[in-house]
């Protein structure tokens, strides 16, 4: 079920009825309810893949407990094992398997041994990316004696299928989201009401910003040759919108949805393209899947201590893995390889958090300097952007080149109609950058009327605007 | 219940108030704003409402109909039928469509004017195919209302239910529609004032193109037509009431360039004749009319031009009057 879609219009306030008026007698019925419906929204897809969801949750459940049981360590990681094991082995199964056995039949083939290697014709279960991370993140804390496993396994399964951020985040942690199943939710009106505004200003993101660049982004990177380098420049930045308004309009529909319900998620995106440097861009873009990596992988390989060989190599490590998290395409580690090459400069100079306030701190306007360090680090994503949207990695070279040629200052002769909503949300984002999203309305002066009024017009413009139905983009990692 | 949960469940309640109030609020905003954008639509004179607002508003009351597709359109001037037959005609042609959408227009019209002494019928060999998409669909956006309307267009693929169901909807995105609306309720409609039809009819001042050669290249061996036989049922029942109502009937079967022909496999003529027979209707078949095979009169392979038109309606006018039809 999308978010984006009249069944979604219809489920949620059914589910919301029914969770605070005939389910909220008892937290395990209500509990209960949850995981139904995420069921349901899930097996909206596609039933079959809810045997995966159910058998993880089953797997992770038990192998928390048996963790905590053991007595020696080594017990213990052995119980961890099996759980990495069976996580990431339905995601070799149904992610890379194919990308790794082409990958390996190309390779001997280069060198001289003609072999066909096994593909197999398996389609990718939406979101598996996502609730292995969650539940791994489980297993590791239990084993980390950092959260105590869960005997309930409703609110276990649950946690691992809630359906707000169940297919594309934000990945929550289980120290964070599994205790919120332990506590009766009590209805906050504040938090719902703002919940929805999130939610409101989720949509725009996605049905005005994203879905209207994607109708322009897909021509173009179709069919790069026959557009000149100013219309490539263009297509380019149109699609670093598209995926940060279809994946942040994402976020924000589930957070929103999800305090709806009483629930508090991470928030996921912080206003990324006004980052300074590459590495403010990290904390501020996907900021789930970036502490995830940073505490589960970064860290335990000694992160940015030790000798520069080791930091270098981590770095390198973490980016390449992010990459790959994305999608079995090397122009997804290709894409990761670029951000670690961004990034390295400032870790090895320490520079790597000095922007760790909100830009133009205190101020309105932006300085000039800030500004010259926001364009440079756009820039730099926008070139990583074409690595990650093109279908491979010579395309994304060839239309990168195609971009620094002499027609970059001629006219583009594709549609600038996402410009003006562009313009829009990037005035918007300014004015809220200090807030958790854009229409975060805070301000006790602003009477009811005025406060409607904005909300009627997003309505409107989602409305008008909005272009043609797509999917999320993250669906698909 | 403790006070927390009193607490509770009261802003819960007053959540669900507001936004249920939100909600219907919104409803009535996009309500009024389709009732707003729809009435100045009905008032439009541009070139895809001019016909359906003159329908609609019972402005046309002819004694002469002429009905079907773009060969109806462009090829049959009322003007001219008019100063023949010293008669009132209009042209309900509808470009792109098979029968099933002449069929609405030609219902929509006997509901909303009198009825024509005399119904043109042109017949060709794409009146009974179903086309799957809905053409031009923003000349029925006004009138999905109209049950005529809307059970033609869920015949192809074009609306969803949400056109149909959700106010507003119909004309998301639509900004031309907007501006045209937003025009004819301040009163300026007349600045998009379509200028090239008269009556329904418009002729185009074109020479040959090259489109029979692609034809040609794309269809060597011909082409088939489909022909289904529900759109033979309607064509036949419509023919079988207009006769009930005592309209006379001419099926006409307009001028084609004459290479043409032999690239169609499978003719359709003696359907139309048989039906044309069995309820005492006249059919008049002009494919293969002299100037048929004279390029100068055709801008394409199916349409004649302005000169053709222009004869081509004489030609038609001489003959209804030796028929002596609207005498009866």
């Amino acid at each position: 079920m999308l978010f984006n879609s009249i069944q979604y219009l219809i489920f949620l306030p059914t589910v919301f009825i029914l969770y605070w008026f005939i389910f909220n007698r008892k937290l395990k019925i209500q509990n209960f309810l949850l995981l139904t419906v995420s069921y349901v929204f899930y097996g909206w897809w596609d039933w079959r893949f809810l045997s995966l969801i159910i058998f993880s949750s089953i797997i992770d459940f038990y192998c928390g407990i048996y963790i905590k049981k053991a007595k020696r360590m080594l017990i213990k990681k052995r119980w961890l094992t099996l759980s990495m094991l069976i996580n990431l082995g339905f995601l070799g199964v149904f992610k890379y398997f194919n990308f790794f056995s082409s990958s390996l039949e190309n390779a001997l083939n280069s060198i001289g041994y003609q072999v066909d290697t096994l593909t197999l014709n398996i389609i990718l279960p939406v979101g598996i990316s996502f609730y292995t991370f969650q539940t791994m993140s489980y297993t590791i804390d239990v084993y980390r004696d950092k959260l105590k496993p869960t005997k309930d396994p409703i609110a276990f399964f649950a946690f691992v299928s809630f359906f707000p951020q169940l297919v594309a985040g934000p990945i929550e942690r289980a120290t964070n989201l599994l205790p919120q199943f332990y506590e009766k939710r009590t209805f906050d009106l504040e938090k719902a009401k703002d919940g929805l505004r999130q939610i409101l200003w989720g949509l725009f993101k996605k049905i005005v910003i994203a879905d209207n660049c994607a109708v322009i982004v897909n021509q173009v990177f179709e069919n790069y040759t026959e557009y000149n380098a100013s219309s490539l420049a263009l297509g380019s930045i149109f699609f670093a919108f598209q995926i940060y308004g279809d994946f942040s309009g994402y976020s924000d529909i589930a957070i929103g949805t999800a305090r709806l319900f009483g629930f508090n998620l991470m928030q996921n995106f912080a206003f990324p393209y006004f980052s300074r440097d590459i590495a403010e861009f990290w904390r501020r873009w996907h900021i789930s899947l970036s502490t995830w990596f940073r505490d589960y992988v970064y860290i335990p390989l000694g992160g940015s201590r030790g000798s520069t060989f080791k930091k270098v190599r981590n770095t390198f490590i973490i980016f390449v893995v992010s990459g790959f998290w994305h999608g079995a395409n090397w122009t997804f580690i290709v894409w990761g390889l670029l951000n670690a090459i961004y990034f390295l400069p400032l870790l090895l100079l320490n520079k790597n958090r000095n922007n760790t306030d909100t830009v133009a701190e205190k101020k309105v306007f932006i300085s000039f300097k800030e500004l010259i360090n926001v364009s440079i680090t756009f820039t730099l994503t926008i070139i990583a952007w074409v690595f990650f949207r093109a279908p491979n990695v010579s395309t994304a070279f060839n239309y990168i080149n195609n971009i620094f040629s002499n027609t970059l200052f001629t006219m583009p002769s594709i549609s600038l109609k996402p410009l003006a909503f562009i313009i829009i949300l990037i005035v918007i984002e300014w004015i809220q950058r200090h807030r958790k999203h854009g229409l975060e309305l805070d301000n006790p002066k602003m009477s009811r009327p005025l406060r409607w009024g904005v909300y009627y017009t997003f309505i409107i413009i989602i409305f008008w605007f909005g272009a043609e139905k797509q999917e999320f983009i993250y669906f698909q990692f | 219940m403790n006070q927390n949960n009193l607490h509770n469940r009261i802003n819960l309640i007053f959540f669900i108030k507001r936004t249920l109030f939100f909600g219907v609020l919104l409803l009535i905003l996009s309500l009024s704003l389709d009732i707003l954008i729809t009435n100045g639509l009905k008032k439009s004179q541009t070139f895809h409402f001019v016909d359906w607002n003159n329908i609609y508003n019972s402005k046309i009351n002819s004694d002469i109909i002429i009905s079907g597709n773009s060969k109806a359109w462009h090829h049959i001037s009322p003007k001219i039928l008019d100063s023949i037959l010293d008669a009132k005609s209009y042209n309900l042609g509808i470009d792109g469509y098979d029968f099933v959408m002449q069929n609405a227009k030609a219902n929509v019209y006997l509901n909303h004017n009198k009825k024509p002494r005399l119904l043109i019928q042109v017949v060709g060999n794409s009146t009974l195919n179903l086309r799957k998409d809905l053409y031009q669909s923003i000349q029925f956006k006004p009138y999905l209302n109209d049950s005529v309307i809307s059970k033609a267009t869920k015949k192809y693929n074009g609306f969803s239910k949400l056109d149909y169901h959700i106010p507003l909807y119909r004309y998301r995105g639509e900004n031309s529609i907007l501006v045209n609306s937003v025009l004819n309720i301040v009163g300026l409609g007349h600045l998009q004032k379509d200028k090239n039809k008269y009556k329904g009819f418009e002729a185009y001042d074109r020479t040959w193109d090259n489109s029979f050669q692609q034809f040609v290249k794309k269809y060597p061996k011909g082409k088939t037509f489909n022909v289904s036989e529900y759109h033979k049922n309607i064509f036949e029942n419509f023919i079988k009431e207009q006769k009930q109502n005592n309209i006379e009937i001419v099926l006409v079967y307009s001028p084609t360039f004459y290479k043409s022909q032999q690239y169609i496999n499978n003719r359709i003529v003696s359907f139309f004749k048989n039906v044309a027979k069995k309820y005492d209707a006249k059919f008049l078949d002009y494919s293969n009319y002299k100037f048929a095979k004279n390029k100068k009169y055709f801008y394409n392979s199916q349409h004649l031009n302005k000169a053709g038109a222009e004869l081509f309606s004489k030609l038609l006018a001489e003959d209804i009057k030796h028929i002596n039809f609207l005498k009866k």
